[in-house]
C-alpha cells in the first residue's frame, strides 16, 4: 500500500466508482488510476494500435518476408543496367521496390529495420531507467559525499556533446574491438555488431543523468515525507525503505519518463543511422535505407518514402502516447 | 552573490578539465593502436613512425596529457608542425592543424544557430503567450496539437523532406549558401535566412508548450492578481509582469540547447550542405580523421560549459523571483 503522491486522486476515482457497479474497492494506487484514464484516452487508444502494428512487423517480420516471397539477395536482373534503377516501382515480387544498381528487395530491409528501431529504442530506454533511477535514488536518498560525486557527474556527462561523442566513439570502438585488418577493413557481420552496442551504450551513457536528476529531486522531497519518516523512525532498514516505500511512489515519473524515452531513442537511432554514423549493413535500419533512398527521391520516390513515414509514425504514435501516459499521472497540468 | 559566482565557476572549470581528460582518453588511450588511429584510412608505415615521434606517443601516458593540455593552453610544436594555441591537434589526413579547420567551420555554425535562436525564440514565446491567453479554446487548442505534431516527428525528417522538396524539387525557397558575414552581410542573411525560418520554426515548437504552462503557471501568483486588482489591462499585465517570470525556465532551456546546438547543428548542416562543425565532425568520420574529431568534441564541451554558466548566472537578473545565494 502506498501514501503519498495521489491520495486526493484516489478518493476523487472512489468517488466514481460508488455508482452501481460491483462492491466498492478499498483504494488503488496512482498508477493503476492512471491507467484508467488512460483507457478512456481515444488517441492514446489509435497510438497503441499504430505501435503495435510496427511491434508486430519487427517479429513477424520472417513470416512477412516468406509470404512476401522477397529475399535479402542481389537482383541484378530487376535494374536496368544504364540507368541502374528498376522499371517499377512497386510491384507483386517486390511490393516495396528494390535498391538502385543491386536489386536488392526494399520490403525485406524495411520488415527487418523494424527490428533494431525497437531493440535499440526498448533495451536502451530500459538501460537508461536503471541506472538513472539507481543513482537518483543513492544520491537523492544518502545525500552527503554521494549525492556531491553522483551531482558532479550528472554536471560532466550533460556537459559533453552527445552527437559529436557518438560520431567519436565509433571509430574508437571499431578499431579497438573490430580486429582491423592493415588496410581498415573490419569484417562486415563484426562491425555491425560493435556498432549496434556502441550506439545503445551512447544512449544509455548521456541520457541517465537526466533521469537521475529528475529522481533524485523527487527523492529530495518524498524524503521528508511523513510516511518515509514514519518507516525510518520504526527502525525499517534502509533498503527496505527505499524498496517499499520510495521505489512504489517513483512509478509515476518512471512511467512518465520511460514513455518520454523510447520514441526520443528511436528517433535518434534512425537519425545517426541516416547520418552513417549508426547501424550498417547487414544490420537494415530504416534511417540507413532513407539515406540511401534520397539521391532517388525523384525518380524512385518509394525507396526514401516508406521508411520516412514508417519511423514518423512510429515516433509520432509513441510520442503522442507518451503526452496521454504524462497527462494521466499529472492530471493538473492537463490543458 | 559573489560567493555564488565563484561556486559556479569553480564546478563549470572541474568540469571543463575532467571534459579534457575525457576526450583525450577517448582518443589517445581508447585505440590499441593510437598512431594507427590518428593517421586516418590511407596510411603508410612511415607516416605511422612520424606520428609516434609527433605526439611522443611512446612516452608515459600522463607525459602525453601533459603535453596535450599544454598545446590547448599554449601552443605546441608539434615534431616541427607549428601548432598555435588553443592547438587542438594535427589532421595527418590533411595535413594541416586543426585549429585551422575549427576556426573555418565555426562561424558557420554561430550563424545558423544565432538566426535560428531568433526566429525560435521569438515563435516559441509569441505563440507560447497566445496559447496561455486563450486557454482551453479552439486557438489554444490548435496551436498546443501543431506544435505536438510537429516535435514528434524527428528533426532529420522533416529536414530532408524540406529540402528536397521545397528547394530542390518545387525551388520555392532558394537553397542554402553561406558566406561570411565580414565579406558580404547582405549575401549572409539571403543565404541564410531559408535556413533560419525552417529551423527556427521547427524548433520553436518543442517551446510552445513550455512557455504556455509557465504563462499559466505565473498567472495565478500573488503579484499578477495585484497587477489584475488594481486596475491593469490583461495585455499589459501579460507583457510587463507576468512574461519576466514566465520566460526564466524558458531561458534555462534555451541555453542547454543552443549549447547542444553550437556543438554543431549536425542534421541542419549535413542535410542543407553547409561546412560547419557537425559537418566537419561528419567528413572527418568519413576519412578516419580521429584529431579533428576530438578537436569538435573538445571546441563543443567548452561552449556548452560556458553557456550553461551564463544561464545559471542570468536567471536570477530575469526573473525577479530568484535571488542568487
Amino acid at each position: 500500500m502506498s501514501l503519498g503522491a495521489g491520495t486526493e486522486a484516489t478518493m476523487v476515482a472512489d468517488a466514481d466508482e460508488r455508482a452501481p457497479g460491483p462492491a466498492p474497492r478499498e483504494g488503488k494506487s496512482p498508477t493503476q488510476i492512471a491507467l484508467e484514464r488512460l483507457r478512456k484516452d481515444k488517441v492514446a487508444i489509435a497510438c497503441l494500435f499504430v505501435i503495435g502494428f510496427f511491434v508486430l512487423v519487427a517479429i513477424l517480420a520472417p513470416v512477412l518476408v516468406s509470404i512476401a516471397g522477397v529475399d535479402d539477395q542481389l537482383h541484378l536482373d530487376q535494374v536496368n543496367p544504364l540507368t541502374g534503377l528498376a522499371s517499377f516501382q512497386s510491384n507483386a515480387d517486390h511490393p516495396f521496390g528494390v535498391k538502385a544498381r543491386t536489386g536488392e528487395d526494399l520490403f525485406y530491409q524495411w520488415a527487418y529495420g523494424a527490428r533494431p528501431s525497437l531493440v535499440v529504442g526498448i533495451a536502451a530506454s530500459a538501460l537508461t531507467m536503471v541506472v538513472g533511477v539507481t543513482m537518483g535514488l543513492l544520491a537523492g536518498f544518502l545525500g552527503g559525499v554521494v549525492d556531491t560525486v553522483v551531482s558532479w557527474i550528472v554536471d560532466f556527462l550533460l556537459s559533453l556533446p552527445f552527437l559529436l561523442m557518438a560520431i567519436g566513439i565509433v571509430p574508437i570502438a571499431l578499431q579497438r574491438f573490430g580486429n582491423p585488418d592493415s588496410s581498415g577493413f573490419i569484417e562486415e557481420g563484426r562491425e555491425s555488431t560493435i556498432r549496434f552496442i556502441v550506439l545503445i551504450c551512447v544512449l544509455v551513457l548521456f541520457t541517465w543523468p537526466t533521469v537521475a536528476r529528475l529522481i533524485r529531486g523527487e527523492v529530495l522531497s518524498l524524503r521528508e515525507r511523513e510516511f518515509v519518516q514514519a518507516a525510518r523512525s520504526l527502525g525499517m532498514p534502509t533498503k527496505r525503505v527505499v524498496m517499499r516505500e520510495l521505489l512504489p511512489n517513483l512509478t509515476g515519473p518512471m512511467i512518465v519518463n520511460l514513455t518520454i524515452l523510447i520514441p526520443a531513442f528511436i528517433a535518434t537511432e534512425a537519425g545517426l543511422s541516416f547520418l552513417g554514423v549508426g547501424l550498417k549493413d547487414p544490420t537494415y535500419s530504416w534511417g540507413q535505407t532513407i539515406s540511401q533512398g534520397v539521391t532517388f527521391f525523384d525518380s524512385y520516390p518509394i525507396w526514401m518514402w516508406i521508411p520516412t513515414i514508417s519511423v514518423s509514425l512510429l515516433v509520432l504514435a509513441l510520442s503522442l502516447f507518451g503526452d496521454a501516459v504524462s497527462d494521466a499521472f499529472n492530471p493538473q497540468t492537463r490543458r | 552573490m559573489l560567493v555564488y559566482i565563484l561556486r559556479r565557476v569553480l564546478l563549470g572549470l572541474s568540469v571543463l578539465l575532467a571534459a579534457i581528460v575525457a576526450t583525450f582518453c577517448i582518443f589517445f588511450l581508447g585505440p590499441s593502436d593510437p598512431a594507427g588511429a590518428l593517421c586516418g584510412r590511407q596510411c603508410t608505415p612511415d607516416r605511422i613512425v612520424q606520428i609516434e615521434k609527433d605526439l611522443g606517443l611512446n612516452k608515459p601516458k600522463t607525459e602525453q596529457f601533459v603535453t596535450y593540455t599544454k598545446g590547448l593552453v599554449a601552443g605546441n610544436d608539434l615534431g616541427g608542425k607549428k601548432c598555435d594555441a588553443p592547438c587542438l591537434g594535427w589532421s595527418y589526413v590533411q595535413n594541416r592543424p586543426v585549429t585551422d579547420m575549427v576556426k573555418q567551420a565555426f562561424p558557420v555554425t554561430v550563424s545558423i544557430v544565432i538566426g535560428g535562436i531568433v526566429v525560435y525564440s521569438t515563435l516559441g514565446i509569441l505563440f507560447g503567450m497566445i496559447a496561455a491567453r486563450f486557454r482551453g479554446k479552439p486557438l489554444d487548442r490548435v496551436i498546443v496539437g501543431v506544435s505536438q505534431f510537429v516535435t514528434s516527428i524527428p528533426y532529420f525528417v522533416l529536414a530532408q523532406l524540406f529540402f528536397l522538396y521545397a528547394m530542390v524539387y518545387y525551388g520555392l525557397i532558394p537553397r542554402a549558401k553561406y558566406t561570411s558575414i565580414l565579406d558580404n552581410p547582405f549575401t549572409w542573411f539571403t543565404g541564410l535566412l531559408g535556413i533560419w525560418l525552417f529551423y527556427g520554426t521547427v524548433l520553436s515548437a518543442n517551446y510552445v508548450r513550455y512557455v504556455r504552462a509557465s504563462m499559466i503557471d505565473v498567472q495565478n501568483q500573488d503579484y499578477i492578481r495585484t497587477a489584475r486588482s488594481k486596475g491593469l489591462g490583461e495585455r499589459k499585465i501579460a507583457i510587463s509582469h507576468a512574461l519576466r517570470a514566465g520566460i526564466a525556465p524558458f531561458l534555462t532551456l534555451l541555453g542547454l540547447a543552443v549549447a547542444a546546438e553550437l556543438g554543431g547543428a549536425i542534421f541542419t548542416e549535413r542535410i542543407f550542405g553547409l561546412q560547419g562543425m557537425g559537418n566537419l565532425a561528419l567528413t572527418s568520420f568519413d576519412t578516419s580523421d580521429l584529431p579533428v574529431i576530438a578537436g569538435v568534441v573538445v571546441v563543443g564541451a567548452v561552449i556548452i560549459v560556458s553557456l550553461n554558466l551564463l544561464v545559471d548566472l542570468l536567471y536570477g537578473l530575469v526573473d525577479p523571483r530568484v535571488k542568487l545565494s
